[in-house]
């Protein structure tokens, strides 16, 4: 319970940090050197939420074969 | 004693008294039958009639109390009673205990009974008690030889077991029924335990046999029991007036113990056919519970997929916004970016003529030199 009570958080996290990110990455006083690094952190954050839900992804098969 | 009775010479109040002792020792108590005659109440106690045939009538008096109910004038009433002479008055029976006698007067009797005693409330169903069912204890009154008797005791007793039967045996036809019948039900009733219900019943008979329970004073003694009561005669023409004032009452006293206590055989029959329906509905609810838990663990799996796929596309479409807003992205189109020593050019307050700059393009690095800078 706790693991997936963590994961959720994570998730939720990754997702609020990745919404900034974008909403900075539209700013038109944006620094490019920042853009570059905001750009960066973005690609980065979307990795990270690709996998989390290729993960989640994978238990929800996982799940239903056991409860089938 | 004189040896012949025609010498014999006596004052008047001698000649009474000569002539009631007769009575006495040859007529003690006897029973005349016949047709009411000037039926009269004096003072609300004391009852003067006659009963006559074709040919005779003879006077009668008694109190009230003898009376069986209302009577009127034409009855044919069985009354036993003492020949007397009184002093003053003359000849006259005083009464024992009267009945109506033959089907007609005692029908009337109980019709005139019956209108007096519904004015009064007695049959009132308001007045009606429930019986304990089924009660613990019977208090029985019968006669103990009858086919009655025999009846309800078997049919009780095939029904339903450790119903304990308190029987007072008493007749139930004949002068002395009434009396011992109302002692029965006060006897009872005045128990430190009294039964849970008092049962009174007789087999089918005559009117004349059956008169007793429509006697205003078992009717009455029926009505007044604090008891509840039930009772059962075997007949089916005319509803005697002490059935009328129980709690309860049964056509005949094989259905009295039928009324009284159930039949354990459709009770236990019962029993099982709860206990199978009830496994019937539980074995249904089980069905329906795991059906829609089935529907659940559907339901469960599409909002689970359907949750990831909306995440998954909303990820994508992020990953498309991010792509267009790669700031190197616009370098391909062939924007350039200045930097001054490492740093990002962007006014002209930041350039000198003879500085070296960087230029940034897609796909190259270079440097330059500024020779001339004019404000836009």
């Amino acid at each position: 319970m706790a693991t997936t009570k963590k994961t959720t958080i994570d998730y939720t996290t990754l997702k609020t940090e990745l919404d900034s990110v974008m909403l900075e990455l539209q700013r038109e006083d944006l620094d490019v050197d920042a853009a570059l690094q905001h750009y960066e952190r973005g690609l980065e954050l979307v990795r990270q939420l690709e996998q989390y839900l290729k993960t989640a992804e994978n238990r929800v098969v996982q799940l239903k074969a056991k409860f089938n | 004693m004189l040896s012949d009775p025609s010498e014999l010479t006596v004052s008047v109040s001698e000649f009474v008294a000569l002539l009631n002792q007769t009575l006495d020792f040859a007529y003690p108590s006897l029973v005349i039958t016949g047709e009411l005659a000037n039926l009269r109440v004096s003072k609300n106690r004391w009852v003067y009639f006659d009963l006559k045939d074709d040919e005779a009538s003879v006077k009668f008096f008694g109190t009230i109390y003898q009376l069986p109910g209302p009577l009127e004038d034409g009855m044919m009433l069985k009354v036993r009673g003492s020949p007397r002479l009184h002093p003053l008055y003359g000849f006259s029976v005083t009464v024992q205990t009267i009945q109506p006698a033959g089907e007609g007067t005692i029908r009337r009797a109980a019709e005139l009974l019956q209108r007096k005693l519904t004015h009064e409330g007695l049959f009132a169903p308001e007045r009606k008690r429930p019986i304990i069912y089924p009660p613990r204890r019977i208090g029985l009154i019968t006669s103990n030889k009858s086919a009655a008797y025999a009846d309800f005791t078997k049919i009780l007793a095939a029904r339903w077991g450790g119903v304990d039967i308190a029987l007072i045996d008493v007749q139930v036809q004949g002068e002395p029924a009434v009396g011992q019948i109302v002692g029965a039900i006060e006897q009872f009733n005045a128990q430190a335990e009294p039964p849970d219900v008092v049962v009174l019943i007789r087999g089918g008979g005559s009117a004349d046999d059956l008169a007793a329970f429509s006697s205003e004073q078992v009717t009455r003694a029926v009505a007044a029991s604090r008891v509840p009561t039930l009772v059962a005669i075997g007949h089916e023409i005319d509803v005697s007036l002490a059935e009328l004032a129980a709690d309860r009452r049964a056509s005949t006293p094989s259905n009295a113990a039928e009324l009284l206590v159930p039949d354990r055989v459709a009770i236990l029959a019962q029993l099982k056919d709860y206990g199978g329906q009830l496994q019937r509905d539980v074995q249904t609810s089980v069905t329906r519970s795991r059906q829609q838990l089935g529907q659940y663990k559907t339901d469960l799996a599409l909002q689970a997929d359907q949750l990831v796929k909306t995440e998954v596309q909303r990820l994508a479409g992020q990953q498309q916004l991010l792509r267009v807003l790669n700031p190197t992205a616009i370098l391909r189109r062939g924007y350039a970016i200045i930097r001054v020593e490492g740093r990002v050019v962007r006014r002209a307050v930041d350039l000198k003529p003879g500085v070296i700059v960087g230029i940034q393009l897609a796909d190259a690095l270079a440097e330059a030199t500024v020779s001339n800078i004019k404000q836009t």
